[in-house]
């Protein structure tokens, strides 16, 4: 009885390991070399460039890729050029283009007014404004009145119900807070798009001049409990990225200061990715009237 | 009287931010290398060139600054110090400010100098490149960094391999993640260049990895852990879709799994550590030992 489970056991054993078959990968890198990529060439030169121009030509070449489980191959004029760039754009919100927002989808929101929206503006749509809001952000892809289509929303998503909900534009540079009240709080959304071909990812800082201040020098106290609330006299920022490992912005308000602090990261390359960033500020109720000034910068620095 | 006091009070409770007349005009820049490195002796003389795009669809002003750059211990992420008067005369910027037209290119060049007694180290610089607000409003402005990595001379390279391991020493199925950490403790930023080698029982490779296919940087005194999955990543099944992948990807036995690592692309020395997985499928072992039960207990019954 036990030689013929025995007999069996090693049956099913040899039958196991014949299955443990070896797969090949094909790996062009060892400990002291890495290939990025290589080519057959067939003659002629395929860059010209002058003082004011550089061009990279090609004529009849086929683009394609195929992989399978143990292969990749990219073919094609200069498939494996590999110019490491990013694309950085920043918008802020543009207070004067608020409509009221009514109902809203995963890609579209429906509003009283579709008037100077236009595809490719990137929107923030805006849950209860004011110092709990909850907001997401989307590039116009297509305007069906009084439907606004994005590719996407990058955000907490929002419950629209019509009930102090709004969609901004969110268009220039200009920081536009709204006149402000000791006894609200006033905020305001900037909003930036990220596309780069860089595989360890990225992380944008932002950094301030000084504070917010008036000609006088007298400013608004940057927060320093976490919330900005109102009547204090407080002014600091959260952002939408909520996995920051070098600062609060993810989850509390935070004052922004003149030393580059994170305010989103990706660890990977990027298409189009977006993160935006809810300025509060509440003054006090003694605070001196008067223009505020400030510039904020939005640094990208890619990973390393 | 009250009503001198109420229009103070209201003047005092108003901030006025007013920017709606300004011109908007998107903020968008793109730029390239977003990272690079510089190897040179003491004494010798070397210029990288960076390209600025202004995105825009406006003219833009940019100011260009240095900085010196370290890193968190925990988070790796950069930190951007001041600039040491002591480097002026070493490390030049062509130009620290400048205009672009719309959807213009301007090359920046940084010329790094040393002088011949430099002690062999290593250094990151931080080239920041801002758009220029306007001023006496809030504004918010777009900048781009690159990280320079400079090695000078010949430093000491003290790559540490802390650890090498697999996600589990006993799994079912693949995948298996194998997971090495390098600290630095030289004075040369590394780029690690190797390979992950599997190995069955009976020496013959099975797959190779490679552990830093982005040749991701380790600066001074970081630690980085570098992964490598051995099979497709998956999500956890019940009993059944467990023991399919455990068909499908069928490994069994013990496996040994070889990490082999250059501290930096062309370097002499390697630094390598070994680690062993056990394979067992037993949802597959104990349907084919079910099976093997039934046939026996049912050639008994039939012999009887």
């Amino acid at each position: 009885m036990q030689r013929r489970w025995s007999l069996i056991l090693a049956v099913v054993s040899l039958l196991l390991l014949a299955l443990n078959v070896p797969q090949v990968l094909a790996v062009m890198s060892s400990t002291n070399y890495s290939i990025g990529w290589d080519s057959v060439g067939v003659g002629g030169s395929d860059t010209s460039s002058s003082a004011t121009y550089k061009l990279r030509d090609n004529f009849g070449f086929v683009q394609g890729a195929s992989s399978s489980a143990s292969y990749q191959f990219n073919s094609g004029y200069r498939a494996g050029v590999y110019d490491r760039v990013a694309d950085f754009s920043v918008n802020s919100q543009l207070r004067s283009s608020a409509v009221a927002a009514t109902s809203a989808t995963a890609t579209t929101v429906t509003v009283t007014s579709t008037s100077g929206f236009s595809v490719g503006d990137y929107i923030a749509v805006i849950q209860d404004e004011g110092s709990g809001q909850i907001s997401e952000m989307g590039k116009i892809t297509s305007i069906a009145s009084p439907i606004i289509t994005v590719d996407a929303f990058n955000g907490a998503g929002p419950s629209i119900d019509g009930s102090n909900d709004l969609v901004y534009r969110l268009s220039g540079s200009a920081l536009d807070l709204g006149t402000l009240t000791a006894s609200a709080v006033s905020t305001s959304i900037i909003g930036w798009d990220v596309t780069a071909d860089i595989a360890q990812g990225y992380s944008v800082y932002i950094m301030e001049d000084h504070d917010l201040r008036n000609a006088d020098n007298i400013a608004i106290t940057d927060v320093a409990d976490g919330t900005v609330s109102a009547g204090i006299g407080e002014y600091g920022a959260k952002s939408s990225d909520t996995t920051l490992a070098s600062s609060t912005f993810d989850t509390a308000d935070t004052a922004i200061t003149s030393s580059l602090q994170q305010v989103a990261s990706r660890s990977d390359n990027s298409f189009s990715t977006r993160d935006f960033l809810t300025l509060k500020v509440a003054p006090a109720t003694a605070q001196a009237s008067g223009t505020y000034s400030q510039t904020v910068s939005l640094i990208y620095v890619g990973d390393y | 009287m009250l009503a001198i006091t109420s229009l103070r009070s209201f003047a005092l409770a108003l901030v006025g931010l007013w920017f709606f007349l300004l011109p908007s005009s998107a903020s968008a820049l793109s730029f390239t290398p977003t990272a690079t490195d510089l190897t040179l002796m003491p004494g010798e003389t070397l210029t990288k060139n960076f390209t600025l795009t202004n995105d825009s669809t406006v003219t833009k002003n940019y100011l260009t600054a240095l900085n010196l750059v370290h890193f968190d211990a925990t988070t790796n992420e950069p930190i951007f110090d001041a600039w040491p008067a002591s480097l002026n005369s070493s490390v030049i910027i062509d130009t620290n400010d400048f205009t672009l037209d719309a959807n213009a290119q301007k090359n920046i060049t940084v010329t790094v100098s040393l002088p011949a007694n430099t002690t062999a180290s290593s250094l990151v610089l931080g080239l920041i490149i801002t758009e220029v607000a306007p001023a006496t409003v809030v504004q918010v402005t777009p900048g781009v960094s690159s990280l320079i990595f400079v090695t000078i001379g010949q430093p000491s390279v003290l790559p540490v391999l802390t650890g090498f391991s697999a996600s589990s020493f006993i799994r079912s199925s693949l995948p298996i993640d194998f997971t090495g950490n390098i600290i630095n403790n030289g004075d040369r930023t590394l780029q690690p260049l190797g390979t992950v080698t599997v190995y069955n029982a009976f020496s013959k490779r099975l797959a190779t990895f490679d552990i830093n296919p982005t040749v991701r940087r380790i600066p001074t005194n970081q630690n980085r852990d570098f992964t490598v999955t051995w099979g497709s990543a998956r999500t956890t099944g019940n009993f059944f879709q467990e023991l399919w992948r455990e068909v499908t990807n069928f490994k069994v036995g013990f496996f040994t799994a070889e990490l082999l690592v250059a501290p930096f692309p062309g370097a002499d020395a390697t630094i390598s550590q070994t680690t062993h997985v056990i394979v067992l499928p037993w949802r597959v072992l104990l349907v084919v030992l079910g099976f093997g039960a039934i046939i026996i207990v049912s050639v008994r019954r039939h012999k009887r």
